[in-house]
């Protein structure tokens, strides 16, 4: 059963994950290319100063191909009413979890290609002792935030439906609204607490806001 | 268990208007049933509530022996379903999917189902988007029949094919019947091809069940009787009357229902004279009843 769920998300948005693929691998190389493509210590010091600068896009290359591939396969269940799940001789719950679980192993793909990229780079480079590679790290964060992204978009399709886009609005006002009425009351600092903790490297959000680097002094 | 299907009192709306009420219905197991009733008439809704796809507002549904919607998915297991429009992945192949449906259903015999894929002429590397009406009709028939199904629902699964492909599915569908000795359920508003295959009928109209019987029953048991100097209010009648038009003075035509040749004597009874009792095809049956059932909704109102 997982197998064929597997087999037919695969088949329906591989183009996707060869096209995010391909970005992934293709984004460390860029930097260093940004860098001016040095190989000696000193082009390390570059390749640091291009990713930073390259690191939101990475987390934006996650943000937008994660939600691609979940909203994807819904759109092709939705396209049905979802009538052919239904008739399937299993629960909803069980049908949607192995559909979740489908994409989500998918996303091992693009960070694979992020992996393969960024070791690519720093066999290029070289490092002085001080400095560390973190091609695994860079890409497991990669990963990480591919999968909060996958697992929020998922859950608004699946579980929202089509009331989708007003439980994200709705949501989004109720926090404006949360926020100016802690503003108003002096208790911004509550605000202040909530994002740092959502978007703090600890919180859910945290591997979007973190800093993106291929090597760490 | 001798009920396929077995509803209760079921109600249903979308929105405010009721979309079913209190309707009943029973598929005897083995038998295949014809689900009559004009478009809108809340037949796609029972179906999809029958098969547990929603909820319904009050009521009990009891599927192979399971209710629903609780244990929908142990029901499906032994239910194959034809819905009235193509419910696959347009961007599958026939064989693609044929492989798919067969991950999902334990029973599903791959040998009936490349004989049928070939005896359909359907071919495994078509895209299931790119099949015309008839084509995506004979997958869906060949998925349902290939599950070796308990209980087949099929929602007009000949709704809009051309003759040659209609006699093909429904020539497969009563070979399965023949040797599976399966339960069918299949909803259409093409009375004739009903008549053709089913031995009970269910009439649906305006979410409600007007009427259930056996079609022998219902091939025989509605009359038109030509009628003169009818009382104006009968009372007592051994039948009930469907529809009562004045032909001319003192002449009426009555269409009844469970009319048996021994009810002659009512009319001299009651001063009338029954001059003529015709025979209806099922289509005008099927109209009357329908006349009939809307005429008493009115007067409820």
């Amino acid at each position: 059963m997982f197998t064929m769920i597997l087999r037919t998300h695969w088949a329906w948005t591989r183009l996707v994950v060869a096209g995010v693929s391909l970005l992934a691998f293709l984004m460390p190389a860029f930097a260093w290319r940004m860098a001016g493509g040095n190989s000696s210590a000193f082009g390390a010091v570059q390749l640091m100063d291009g990713l930073s600068v390259l690191g939101p896009l990475l987390a934006f290359l996650a943000l937008t191909g994660s939600f691609v591939l979940a909203v994807y396969p819904w759109t092709l269940d939705a396209e049905t009413n979802h009538v052919y799940p239904l008739t399937l001789p299993i629960t909803w719950t069980r049908y949607v979890g192995m559909r979740y679980v489908a994409g989500a192993l998918t996303l091992i793909v693009p960070a694979a290609a992020l992996y393969l990229g960024s070791r690519f780079v720093v066999s290029l480079v070289v490092l002085p002792p001080l400095l560390q590679a973190y091609p695994g790290s860079l890409a497991i964060r990669f990963l990480l935030a591919m999968l909060v992204a996958y697992s929020a978009s998922f859950s608004l399709q699946y579980l929202a439906g089509r009331r989708a886009t007003l439980v994200a609005l709705v949501s989004l006002l109720a926090l404006l609204l949360v926020a100016t009425i802690l503003e108003v009351s002096g208790l911004s600092q509550i605000a202040n607490r909530l994002g740092t903790l959502l978007f703090d490297p600890r919180g859910p959000f945290g591997v979007f806001t973190d800093t993106w680097v291929l090597i760490d002094v | 268990m001798t009920d396929a299907i077995r509803i209760r009192n079921l109600a249903w709306r979308a929105g405010k208007e009721f979309a079913l009420r209190d309707l009943s219905m029973t598929v005897p197991a083995g038998s295949i049933y014809g689900f009559l009733g004009p478009n809108g008439s809340g037949k796609t809704t029972t179906i999809r509530l029958m098969l547990g796809m929603m909820e319904p507002e009050h009521g009990t549904i009891d599927v192979l022996g399971h209710a629903m919607p609780k244990f929908a998915h142990r029901a499906l297991a032994k239910i194959g379903y034809v819905p009235e429009r193509l419910h696959l992945y347009a961007r599958l192949t026939v064989d693609e999917q044929i492989r798919f449906h067969q991950a999902f259903f334990p029973t599903f015999d791959a040998a009936e189902s490349e004989r049928l894929r070939r005896r359909f002429g359907l071919r495994e590397d078509q895209k299931i988007g790119a099949l015309s009406k008839g084509e995506s009709g004979k997958l869906m028939m060949l998925l349902a029949l290939s599950q070796q199904a308990e209980l087949l629902v099929l929602d007009e699964p000949t709704d809009g094919l051309d003759p040659v492909i209609r006699r093909e599915v429904l020539s497969a569908l009563v070979e399965y019947v023949d040797v599976r000795k399966a339960t069918v359920c299949i909803s259409s508003h093409l009375v004739h091809e009903q008549e053709r295959i089913c031995d009970w009928v269910g009439v649906l109209d305006g979410g409600r069940m007007v009427a259930e019987l056996p079609m022998q029953e219902f091939r025989s048991g509605i009359k038109r009787l030509r009628v003169t100097n009818a009382p104006p209010t009968p009372d007592a009648m051994p039948f009930s009357v469907l529809s009562r038009d004045e032909t001319s003075l003192h002449h009426e035509d009555w269409v009844v229902r469970g009319w048996q040749p021994e009810m002659r004597e009512w009319f001299q009874r009651s001063g009338a004279e029954l001059r003529d009792v015709q025979d209806l095809d099922l289509e005008d049956s099927f109209v009357e009843l329908l006349r009939g059932a809307r005429s008493v909704t009115l007067e409820e109102r």
